[in-house]
């Protein structure tokens, strides 16, 4: 079967296309050379093969449909040469241009665009190593092939199957033993104007023993660009003992846009990951963030807010496996649907037999600015320990009246009144970033949504 | 005599459902300032939120004159703006929303209403600061979200410094003293003394006639189930004090 975009209208039939889309490209991947990797990718897309697209029959794509994907096939890019301005590029960069950055154009690496220090491995922070998956491939494939995690037999990762299968490119990051960054590290995936084009991203970040880093992960469209582009992104984090990783991700796609993306993180003993997903972003967004805590004394941090209005769809997916003694996972997702907006939250904590001491709290709460917004919210429970702290709560609504009659009461009028308190529901979060710049960056993020105002 | 500030007649008003006001009269003079005081549930805060113009307190009849126009035909917002300011038994806590943001937005509105320039950044924070000094905030609580975190006297102080901010012409006060220590207290004394003037009014909602050592009122009232039932000069908080609202309060 070709790869060639064709007009689907079975799921099945689309999965064959996405198929022919690795039988074609197969040859000619980032690491067709590497036996290993070929067989990796083969795997993945026996895989896929077997499973499909995920279906919202499936627990973990509940509210979810996928329909998109398959009335349409999305191809990956060849050219990958779109024209970009720097102009185009700093209106993402944050303030003081103080980050390392690296930029993604359609699903490919550009160099031209990225901080100049990348090219040269001594200009980059000692015990600091950055790559493009392509490059990683082609010069040191050690360094990926002990991280590239293979295929899962749970249908619910099909897309992380194929990602795998088709994935050409994406940031290798590695921090050594020790490794304190300075400054934050700042992937910018951005999408040209070209229809149906997909980029399957993989991301790796190998945080040793003792590292300490932020990264920042930011999903878009060029700007002035409206592109129904599919972004499918697997990012792969290892956290070793003692390392701290703060993780930061916008998706403020095209609204034409697809986003499916999934975060595999794990902890080793005292590990720390610390995380925050804003998205204003594309038709239908996905994030997703599964985290073992497999060390003693582990912590996640996931928290996220999700913007929808028209008639987006905003999914949240979290998967917490407590696996060690003395694990805590803090879980705070805020959604703001307005318009015909659809969110969903589904919350899966997981604590192992053993996990004693684990401290989970999980919270979804949903502001629903119109009468036609939905909100679902989904949390899953499962406890095997003893000694086990596990808290959840989820709510929907409009804004509070006492706080609304507080401000009022001071003179400030209910439009802005409504717009301050919504702009603190989601602000809350953004907030705890301990980073000013990474801060800065996500409030004005937010204040352009609320404007409405294009990102 | 020129015409009252404040002028209540036959106030009746309803929350769920439930009669809570039923037939208040009160005038309050320019100048002036007033006590109220009442044993709980009596109706002293139900009061302060139909004047403030909250949600879900319905007047079913009766009229409140404020400065010759229609007090309770103007929406919560158009109320402040027009000089009412309620400082609240229970400040409500707003995450997110940073104490300065909060206040300069309220004291542009206000400014704006009354045909007053507007405050930059600058300005505004340059003013907020020397009232929190003289209040004696910590500076820190400009920038923290509003009344997040602060103390039960903390917050009842930050009620005090929005006042001092906004200028109101009535300042209805509900049980601002409760809850402070003894130097807050003087503080917080200190801070609505100085905002009298023969244009401004205050009703003081109380249950300690401590308070009205310092704030000395021109009158006090006691209200029970829904009506002024007696009032006479300072000296009734002296007489409440040492016989209780029995025999009053029926
Ligand atoms: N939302 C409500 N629904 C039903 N009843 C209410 C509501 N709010 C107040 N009430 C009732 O109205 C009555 C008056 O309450 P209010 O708060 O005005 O009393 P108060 O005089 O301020 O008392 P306190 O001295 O305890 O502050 C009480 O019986 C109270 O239970
Ligand atoms: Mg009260």
């Amino acid at each position: 079967m070709s790869g060639a975009v064709a007009l689907q209208t079975k799921p099945a039939g689309a999965a064959e296309a996405y198929l022919g889309q690795y039988a074609g490209l197969r040859r000619s991947l980032p690491g067709a050379d590497l036996p290993w990797l070929t067989s990796l990718r083969d795997g993945a897309a026996a895989r896929f093969q077997a499973q499909g697209l995920p279906t919202s029959a499936l627990e973990a794509w509940k509210f979810t449909h996928l329909d998109r994907l398959s009335k349409q096939i999305y191809a990956p890019g060849s050219a990958g040469n779109a024209a970009v301005t720097t102009e185009q590029i700093a209106h993402f960069r944050f303030a003081g241009m103080c980050e390392i950055l690296l930029v993604f154009v359609d699903g490919q690496f550009r160099a031209d665009l990225s901080d100049p220090q990348l090219g040269d491995a001594g200009a980059l922070p000692a015990g600091l190593t950055v790559l493009s998956l392509a490059r990683a491939l082609a010069k040191s494939p050690d360094l990926v092939r002990d991280h590239l995690a293979g295929p899962e037999a749970d249908p619910a990762q099909a897309l992380a199957a194929l990602n795998l299968a088709l994935a050409a490119d994406g940031a290798v990051i590695k921090l050594a033993a020790g490794t304190k960054l300075g400054q934050p590290l700042h992937l910018l995936f951005l999408t040209s104007a070209a229809s149906g084009q997909a980029s399957h991203l993989r991301n790796l970040i190998i945080a040793e023993d003792g590292s300490d880093a932020t990264i920042v992960e930011t999903y878009a469209a060029l700007p002035g660009a409206v592109s129904n582009a599919w972004t499918n992104v697997v990012t792969q984090v290892a956290v070793a003992e003692n390392a701290v990783i703060r993780h930061f991700k916008v998706q403020s796609e095209s609204l034409e846009a697809t986003h499916t993306s999934a975060s595999g993180v794990s902890l080793a003993t005292h590990a720390r990951y610390d995380s925050f997903a804003l998205a204003t972003g594309a038709a239908l967004g996905r994030h997703e963030v599964r985290a073992k805590l497999t060390g003693d004394h582990s912590a996640a941090v996931l928290n996220g807010v999700y913007l929808g209005r028209g008639r987006q769809h905003q999914a949240q997916r979290t998967d917490v496996e407590h696996l060690a003694q003395d694990t805590s996972l803090a879980e705070i997702y805020k959604g703001v649907l307005d318009g015909r907006a659809h969110g969903a939250f589904l919350g899966r904590i997981h604590v192992g037999h053993g996990a004693r001491g684990t401290d989970a709290q999980q919270s979804n709460r949903n502001l629903l600015l119109s009468d036609h917004a939905v909100a679902d919210s989904k949390p899953e429970l499962e406890i095997y320990a003893d000694d086990v702290k596990c808290a959840h709560g989820a709510t929907v609504g409009d804004l509070e009246r006492e706080p609304l009659f507080y401000l009022k009461a001071r003179g400030i009028g209910e439009a802005e009144a409504r717009a301050l308190l919504i702009e603190a529901f989601a602000a809350e979060l953004i907030d705890r970033i301990e980073d000013e710049t990474v801060r800065g960056h996500f409030r004005n993020q937010l204040t352009h949504w609320l404007a409405g105002e294009p990102l | 005599m020129s015409a009252p500030l404040l002028e209540i007649k036959d106030l009746h008003a309803k929350v769920d459902g439930k009669e809570i006001l039923r037939g208040l009269n009160l005038t309050l003079e320019a100048g002036q300032v007033h006590a109220i005081m009442g044993p709980n549930g009596s109706g002293k805060s139900t009061l302060s939120y139909v004047l403030a113009g909250r949600d879900g307190y319905e007047v079913t009849s009766g009229s409140v004159t404020f400065k010759g126009q229609d007090l309770l035909a103007l929406a919560t917002e158009e109320r402040a703006r027009a000089g009412v300011f309620l400082a609240l038994q229970y400040p409500v806590e707003i995450p997110g929303v940073p104490n300065a943001t909060f206040l300069k937005a309220a004291v542009n509105a206000v400014r704006a209403a009354r045909g007053e320039s507007q405050y930059d950044a600058i300005e505004f924070l340059k003013r907020a600061k020397a009232k929190f000094a003289e209040l004696k905030m910590d500076p820190v609580f400009l920038s923290r979200a509003l009344n997040v975190g602060f103390s039960g006297g903390e917050k009842k102080r930050n009620e005090i410094f929005q006042m001092a901010m906004l200028e109101p012409s009535l300042a209805i006060l509900d049980e601002t003293d409760s809850g402070l220590d003894i130097d807050a207290l003087r503080i917080v004394s200190e801070g609505v003394n100085a905002l009298r003037a023969p244009d401004r009014a205050m009703l003081v909602i109380t249950h300690y006639q401590r308070l009205l050592d310092d704030i000395v009122p021109d009158k006090v009232h006691v209200l029970s189930k829904g009506r002024i039932v007696k009032t006479g000069g300072k000296e009734l908080a002296l007489e409440l004090e040492r016989t209780g609202y029995a025999g009053i309060a029926a």
